[in-house]
């Protein structure tokens, strides 16, 4: 099928490849199937995940054991189960990110990661019990200079 | 901002219809039960702290640019040493 994309126009995707969020982002519970694109000029790391039914929004998320290696928040079990991850299956986590354009200011928000489980792709936003910032700097602030 | 003390087992009452009881204190979590009218939103903080910010990430425009200077400006991911292959 042909989707529309906030920011790469018209997109082709395998209808299979389109993911199902079991519990749906947070302000925007009518909308469950997201596409999850990305920029090879960007690489790996950032992801595009883009609304199939509403091509205006998109949020640009970021893998956050990456940026964040220390990350390793508690999944709780039945999380895991609603996804289809098996008990000691290792978990990505992507974090929604504010990119502003003084992108120093950048934020991702830990407090509330997107999982995403590739195989059965079912994906969902859960807000951990652990303390995390919901606006945690993706730049440290001695790398400013850039 | 006021502030009351309340014990395990006591309440406090917002309006007439809308109780907030102190259940169970352990560590640094208490247990609040909330008797509130179907009308009434009850939200965790967080939750709605997460959804302003998903608004805001979903009604900004990234620019490129700025993607990738913050793509320029992020560590490089770290390889783990003792990972086996």
């Amino acid at each position: 099928m042909i989707i529309q994309t906030r920011d790469f126009g018209p997109i082709e995707i395998d209808d299979r490849e389109l993911l199902d969020f079991q519990q749906p982002i947070y302000g925007f519970e009518h909308l469950s199937r997201y596409a999850l694109l990305s920029d090879p000029e960007i690489g790996s790391g950032f992801g595009w995940l883009q609304s199939v039914q509403e091509p205006e929004i998109c949020f640009i998320i970021v893998q956050l054991a990456a940026v964040f290696p220390s990350y390793q928040p508690i999944i709780p079990a039945g999380v895991r189960r609603q996804l289809g991850f098996q008990p000691q299956e290792e978990i990505p986590c992507w974090g929604i990110a504010v990119i502003p354009a003084e992108f120093q200011n950048s934020t991702v928000n830990l407090k509330s990661p997107v999982l995403i489980n590739p195989r059965p792709r079912h994906a969902a936003q859960i807000i951990l019990d652990e303390d995390y910032p919901i606006r945690a700097k993706l730049l440290a602030q001695d790398q400013e200079e850039g | 901002m006021l502030i009351l003390s309340r014990k395990c087992g006591e309440s406090i009452m917002l309006g007439e219809d809308i109780q907030l009881v102190l259940l169970e204190i352990s560590g640094d979590k208490v247990k609040l039960g909330i008797e509130a009218p179907k009308s009434v939103r009850v939200l965790r903080g967080e939750l709605l702290q997460t959804m302003e910010s998903n608004r805001l990430a979903a009604s900004s425009l990234v620019s490129k640019q700025a993607l990738a200077g913050l793509k320029k400006n992020l560590p490089a991911p770290q390889k783990e040493e003792d990972s086996s292959v």
